[in-house]
């Protein structure tokens, strides 16, 4: 019936599962959503084919051709029965509205309460998001050992079937944190912390992007978004607690060197060595990230070598300077942040 | 076309009217109407604010003894309370006068209401010093400089209006026209009387019911 | 003879020649620039009002086209983000504050008097101020795009982002300055609107007689009383906050601020401003349909009642646009309830004018056309929009191009296709010659298939997940199909629109000549020539039924002994309009120029300095000393006789008894 409902209304619609899309659900929130919004879809697609309908034949009737009134013309007199079966059917069709709007609005809080249901998982997983412009930083936090603190960017990963619980924290303008395919989306609001409740119901890759309008590179605000088995997660998060790997080849040995020496040292972090500073991404497993500058590119050598020299060029207004290193530096440079897997 | 056509006369009728029948007056009742959604706003900003607070106003810390709760100068606000009826009241009596064309009693019960109006727009800078605190100070004394300020606007606009009026009447009598002119700033001084009755309780008695 | 008697008079030749010209006398703008200057009559300003916002819809489409040539393609680098994000933001200022709001104003400006039957509008002055103050306001904002330095934080520039930490620089405050100056003209209008349906009625157009064009312009100017001054005050607050030597707190959640009250403050303003959009669309809608379904209106009382509810739901609802931030879930239920319960009127008054073509005869002309358009269009924007009200499904889809689509459905359905109409259906009012009907075919047929083609996909685009206000995505979202398609669209808009000036330029001097009342129509407006004389009509009218000149073929009895060497008007009662006292209104005069030049210099200067304020106030104040400073012609005039003295609260005169019920029905 669902697919169907593809293939009639909007064919367009119709192609491979997407990686961001409210209708291509794989979380509990976005499937309730895009149940409910395709019984909204068939309930009002039939109240406008109706009116439709009804002005066409209204208005298809008219009399075409040179207009023959007289000036001052009295209208048409109406006749008493005519006007009394108007009223019927108008009388009609205004109670059919009420009842149909209580319809909707009864199944607009059914759904709400369902997609609310998850607030109340006693033991969440919880992270917290800090939005920045226009980047997005990670924490996930161990309950048990504060410490424990791991801190990433742009990439984050859950663990399929268990309800998170997201801390939405912004510290410069609203941000608004969404991925459509798992769940609604949730203001970051400066002097206002929010959280969200998400569960994935499916594992997938998928894309997440920042919806207020942030400023400059609001368009470029993406994040990664890893739904995977709850072994694969555990897996994943206890290498991301890890310090970074420390450079192997003398090329990347080269390359620490040059981003300590350098003002890289000023913004990011790499965990297990001095750079500690926090206004960029934390980069201590950047290389094992599959995309680049908050989603907006594919992680490749190219890519990142350009991004080092000059970022505004791919991303003008992000706020991170160019700089000048030699193409053997850079080279250096590029070969240790891909390696920080 | 008929060569005869019915019409009504109303030559007869009378020229102007002195109350809510001329369209100034409603003109006037209107542009008061958008003010008070103004000062609603305002009012509402307010208590919205009040929620990014724990005490209200503010306590100020930088100072030995720090001051806990920095409330406006009662005193000042109270004296000034008073001054703003008075003027109104004696433009209930200019009012008055002018329904009767009574150009020497507008003259005198409207000098009151000017010379109290300045008095007014003195004790408001008392006001604002009252606050104890500047407008940058953080956003409790932006609203409450913001209240103060837009009602002093209006004491102005108030005044101002009286005296282009009275040194008219003064100059060419009273006609028709001023005598409406003064009846519908009349009812402009009832109204910022009047708004300043809830303003001045928010902003001098607010600190006491919401202050904790 | 008693005042307020009818009587017969014999209509002497020559005597009608006479009146006009004392009337045209005593009406007509002086000549030259001077005299366009200082003019305050309402047909003059309206059609200034009307042709200036034009042109900024024309700019507005003109930057329209160039987004949405820059989102053609994936990863498109023809425009940057600087200048996208300035295009939206002008884009969507311009078209809701510089277009939308005062094209429809102005329409009321010119036709209000004309409907109830007076010869200018009351306060107008005021009138002729508030054009200029819009205008100043318009040039600002272009002032500030051309030079590259256009504010670029959206139509609703949300702080913190719009506030002095993150928008550093004067662009802000350009937007926030034109709102106040575009907000003052608003307000003026509303006001002066509002007095003359109250108090100019033509005798005998008791409350439920009203044209439902002045019902939707009283209504639509009652919004703005209550809606205008909260975003004047948000746009003040962050005017304020921004601006060096004052930096007040309001928003800034370091001291206490709280940029979620400027979103409360904006939609406060910011909601019922769609209905202000939207109702005088009804209006417009209303006069044509049962001019051309040639019959009366079906349901009359059941339209005003649905604008009157429309305006007082319309301001409950606001938090809708909200859902994304911290509301409590009890009052989200609350704004989603009275989101949806909206849709009763709405869907009443559709009900209503398809009842009304149904059961009458109808006569497809062009104007009919766009009401066929609007009657598409705006229903399915406003079906997206109970989609959006649902907040759980707006969750979804809220700041994707899902709402962006459904704004441009009721925008552009609800109030371009009707304003289309109506330009179509009282272009020979203004002018005395038709638009041409084939070019009018071809400018509506480009225009609705152009209008689907540009905005249904992105419907579809929201779905899958764009988020609005983005100058580029990237290929594998797989959006650009879509994208190229809407593009495709606007360009097909843009063709319609050259259409139809060119359809205006040619018409204006070559088509078919009108008369007075080419459609046959019932309003008074069409009881005057076309177009209308300075001072509207020869005799005030006098009304016996709703559809004043189908029930009263030849306009009579009229209203004698209104003099016409002065600017005298009658005025009438507030409920039953009867004759209650004349009037002598303000005639031409610089002083409204006078007084919104320093008005406007002071809140322009204010941008870069608080002493603006300061010497600004001072300036008005000294401009304002005229205003007050003048007396009456008439006063003039019996200089040196007594005055007769206006008895307080006199009756009012009763009205004749012919005049108490339609003679037909
Ligand atoms: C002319 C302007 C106009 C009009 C008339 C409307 C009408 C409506 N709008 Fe719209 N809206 C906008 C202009 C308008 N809107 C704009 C500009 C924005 C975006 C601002 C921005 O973010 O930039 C917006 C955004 C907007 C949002 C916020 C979306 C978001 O940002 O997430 C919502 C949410 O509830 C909403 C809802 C509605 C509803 C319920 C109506 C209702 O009034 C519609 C009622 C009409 C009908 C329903 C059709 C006729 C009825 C029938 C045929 C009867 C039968 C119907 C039923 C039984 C359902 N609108
Ligand atoms: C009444 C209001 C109105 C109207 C009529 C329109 C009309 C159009 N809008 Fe508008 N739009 C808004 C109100 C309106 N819009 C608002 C409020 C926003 C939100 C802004 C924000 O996010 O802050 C918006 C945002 C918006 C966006 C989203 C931008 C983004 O989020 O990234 C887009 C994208 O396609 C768009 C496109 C169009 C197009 C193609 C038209 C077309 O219909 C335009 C058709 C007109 C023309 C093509 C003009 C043709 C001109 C000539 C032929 C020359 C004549 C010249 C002179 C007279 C000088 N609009
Ligand atoms: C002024 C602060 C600053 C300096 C100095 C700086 N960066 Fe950055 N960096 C940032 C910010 C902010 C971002 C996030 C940009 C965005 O995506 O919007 C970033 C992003 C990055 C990214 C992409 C991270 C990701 O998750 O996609 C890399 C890699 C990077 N920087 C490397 C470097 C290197 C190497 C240097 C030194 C040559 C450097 N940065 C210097 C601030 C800085
Ligand atoms: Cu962050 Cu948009
Ligand atoms: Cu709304």
């Amino acid at each position: 019936m669902k697919d169907a409902g593809f293939a009639l209304s909007l064919p367009l619609l119709l192609e491979a599962m997407e990686m961001q899309s409210a209708l291509d659900p794989a979380g509990s929130g976005a499937r309730q959503v895009s149940s409910l919004w395709w019984l909204y879809f068939w309930i009002l697609t039939a109240i406008f084919v109706a009116v439709l309908i009804c002005t066409c034949i209204a208005i298809g009737r008219a009399r075409r051709g040179p207009l023959a009134i007289q000036p001052n013309e009295p209208p048409l007199p109406e006749s008493q029965p005519t006007e009394r079966r108007v009223f019927a059917v108008v009388a009609a069709c205004l109670a059919m509205t009420i009842a149909i709007l209580f319809a909707l609005l009864a199944l607009d809080i059914f759904t709400g309460r369902s997609v609310y249901a998850l607030t109340s998982e006693p033991h969440p997983l919880s992270l917290k998001v800090i939005g920045h412009q226009w980047w997005w930083e990670v924490h996930y936090q161990d309950a048990d050992h504060p410490e424990n603190l791991m801190i990433t960017a742009n990439e984050m990963h859950i663990p399929v079937g268990k309800v998170v619980r997201l801390e939405l924290v912004s510290t410069d303008v609203i941000h608004s944190f969404w991925v459509p395919n798992i769940s609604g989306k949730k203001d970051l609001i400066p002097g206002h912390p929010t959280k969200t409740w998400i569960k994935a119901e499916k594992s997938g890759t998928f894309r997440g992007q920042c919806a207020e309008f942030c400023g400059h590179q609001h368009a470029h605000m993406r994040l990664e978004f890893v739904a995977e088995s709850p072994a694969k997660f555990g897996k994943w998060l206890a290498q991301a607690r890890q310090n970074a790997r420390p450079p192997a080849t003398p090329s990347e040995q080269r390359g620490q060197r040059v981003f300590l020496a350098n003002q890289c040292i000023m913004c990011h972090t790499i965990e297990g060595t001095p750079a500690r500073a926090t206004l960029g991404p934390d980069l201590t497993h950047f290389g094992s990230r599959t995309r680049l500058a908050a989603g907006s590119f594919p992680n490749t050598r190219g890519y990142l070598a350009g991004w080092i020299a000059n970022p505004q060029n791919i991303k003008p207004g992000v706020k991170m300077p160019p700089n000048t290193l030699g193409p053997d530096d850079l080279n250096a440079l590029v070969d240790y942040l891909e390696s920080l897997k | 076309m008929n060569p005869t056509r019915s019409v009504i006369d109303v030559s007869e009728l009378p020229r102007s009217a002195l109350d809510h029948r001329s369209p100034i007056w409603i003109g006037n009742a209107l542009l008061l109407a958008i003010e008070t959604t103004m000062f609603a706003i305002l009012a509402a900003s307010y208590f919205y604010l009040r929620q990014n607070f724990e005490d209200w106003p503010p306590p100020q810390v930088n100072f030995i003894p720090p001051n806990l709760h920095p409330t406006p100068d009662l005193f000042w606000g109270t004296a000034n309370l008073v001054v703003i009826l008075a003027a109104t009241f004696f433009m209930f009596l200019t009012d008055r006068a002018a329904v009767r064309f009574d150009k020497s009693k507008v003259l005198l019960w409207g000098s009151f209401t000017v010379v109290l109006g300045i008095l007014a727009v003195a004790f408001r800078f008392r006001e604002f010093h009252g606050t104890q605190f500047r407008w940058d100070d953080n956003a409790y004394a932006s609203v409450v400089w913001g209240i103060l300020l837009m009602h002093l606007i209006h004491l102005f606009v108030g005044i101002s209006e009286d005296g282009f009026m009275f040194a008219y009447i003064m100059k060419y009598g009273m006609d028709d026209k001023h005598a409406r002119d003064v009846r519908v700033t009349a009812v402009y001084w009832y109204w910022i009387g009047g708004i300043w009755l809830p303003l001045y309780a928010i902003i001098y008695f607010g600190p006491y019911w919401i202050g904790k | 003879m008693k005042r307020g008697e009818l009587k017969e008079i014999t209509v002497v030749p020559g005597l009608d020649a006479n009146e006009h010209r004392a009337l045209d006398l005593t009406w007509r703008r002086k000549p030259g620039l001077l005299g366009w200057l200082q003019t305050t009559n309402h047909k003059d300003i309206a059609i200034r009002y009307i042709v200036t916002a034009f042109i900024f819809f024309g700019l507005a489409g003109i930057l329209a086209i160039l987004m949405r040539l820059q989102l053609a393609f994936p990863e498109n680098t023809f425009i940057g983000p600087d200048l996208y994000n300035q295009l939206f933001t002008v884009h969507g200022t311009t078209m809701m504050f510089l277009f939308a709001v005062p094209i429809t104003e102005a329409f009321g400006i010119y036709f209000v008097p004309l409907m109830v039957g007076t010869r200018n509008v009351a306060l107008p002055r005021l009138n002729a101020f508030g054009y200029y103050v819009y205008l100043a306001g318009g040039i600002l904002l272009y002032a500030g795009l051309f030079l590259n330095i256009g504010p670029d934080t959206g139509w609703f520039s949300y702080v913190p982002l719009a506030g002095p930490q993150f928008s550093p620089g004067k662009r802000v405050d350009f937007w926030a300055q034109m709102i106040t100056l575009t907000e003052i003209a608003g307000l003026t209008t509303a006001v002066e609107i509002i007095v003359t349906v109250f108090k100019q009625r033509a005798v005998g157009m008791s409350l439920n007689r009203i044209p439902l064009f002045v019902w939707a312009m009283v209504v639509t100017s009652f919004m703005v009383i209550f809606a205008m001054p909260s975003v004047m005050l948000a746009s003040s607050y962050l005017a304020m906050d921004r601006l060096a030597h004052v930096n007040t707190h309001f928003f800034n959640p370091g001291e206490g601020g709280d940029a979620l009250l400027y979103q409360h403050i904006f939609w406060f303003f910011g909601h019922p401003e769609v209905y202000i959009i939207f109702i005088p669309g009804t209006g417009f809608i209303s006069t044509i349909v049962p001019t051309f379904a040639r019959r009366r209106i079906f349901g009359y009382t059941a339209i005003v009642l649905a604008l009157i509810s429309t305006a007082f739901i319309g301001f409950g609802l606001w938090v809708h646009h909200m859902f994304a931030t911290p509301v409590p879930e009890l009052g989200q239920s609350f704004f989603t309830a009275a989101s949806m319960i909206i849709a009763i009127p709405a869907g009443l008054q559709i009900f209503c004018w398809i009842a009304t073509l149904w059961s009458g005869k109808p006569f497809l002309k062009t104007p009919l056309l766009w009401v066929g358009g609007f009657l598409s269009i705006f229903v399915f924007g406003g079906l997206s929009g109970i989609m959006l009200a649902s907040v759980p499904i707006d969750l979804q889809v809220h700041d994707t191009f899902f709402v962006v689509a459904h704004f441009h459905y009721v925008l552009i359905g609800g109030m371009v296709f009707p304003l289309f109409g109506a330009i179509y259906y009282w272009f020979p009012k203004w002018t005395g010659r038709m638009l041409s009907e084939s070019l009018g075919k071809w400018n509506f047929w480009l225009f609705f298939i152009g209008f689907n083609v540009t905005f249904f996909p992105m419907h579809q685009l929201g779905l899958k997940g764009m988020p609005r206000r983005v100058y580029t995505y990237a290929t594998e979202t797989g959006w650009g199909p879509l994208n190229l398609l809407a593009t495709i669209g606007a360009g097909i808009i843009g063709l319609s629109v050259l259409i139809f000036l060119v359809n205006v330029l040619w018409s204006r001097k070559s088509g078919a000549m009108a008369g007075e009342n080419p459609w046959g129509a019932a309003t008074l407006e069409w009881a005057t020539t076309s177009p209308p004389p300075s001072y509207n009509f020869l005799y005030l009218p006098t009304v016996r039924g709703r559809d004043a000149l189908w029930d009263q073929p030849h306009i009579s009895p009229v209203v004698a002994g209104v003099r016409s060497d002065i600017r005298q008007v009658l005025n009438t009662t507030m409920l039953e309009a009867a004759p209650d006292h004349l009037y002598e209104m303000a005639g031409d005069s610089v002083y409204p120029l006078l007084l919104a030049i320093p008005v406007c210099a002071t809140v322009i200067v204010g941008i870069f300095t608080p002493w603006a304020f300061a010497i600004g106030a001072f300036l008005t104040f000294l401009a304002f000393i005229p205003w007050f400073w003048s007396g009456t012609e008439e006063a003039k005039q019996h200089k040196d006789k007594k005055y007769k003295r206006t008895l307080e609260l006199e009756e009012p005169a009763p009205l004749p008894p012919t005049m108490e019920e339609p003679a037909t029905k």
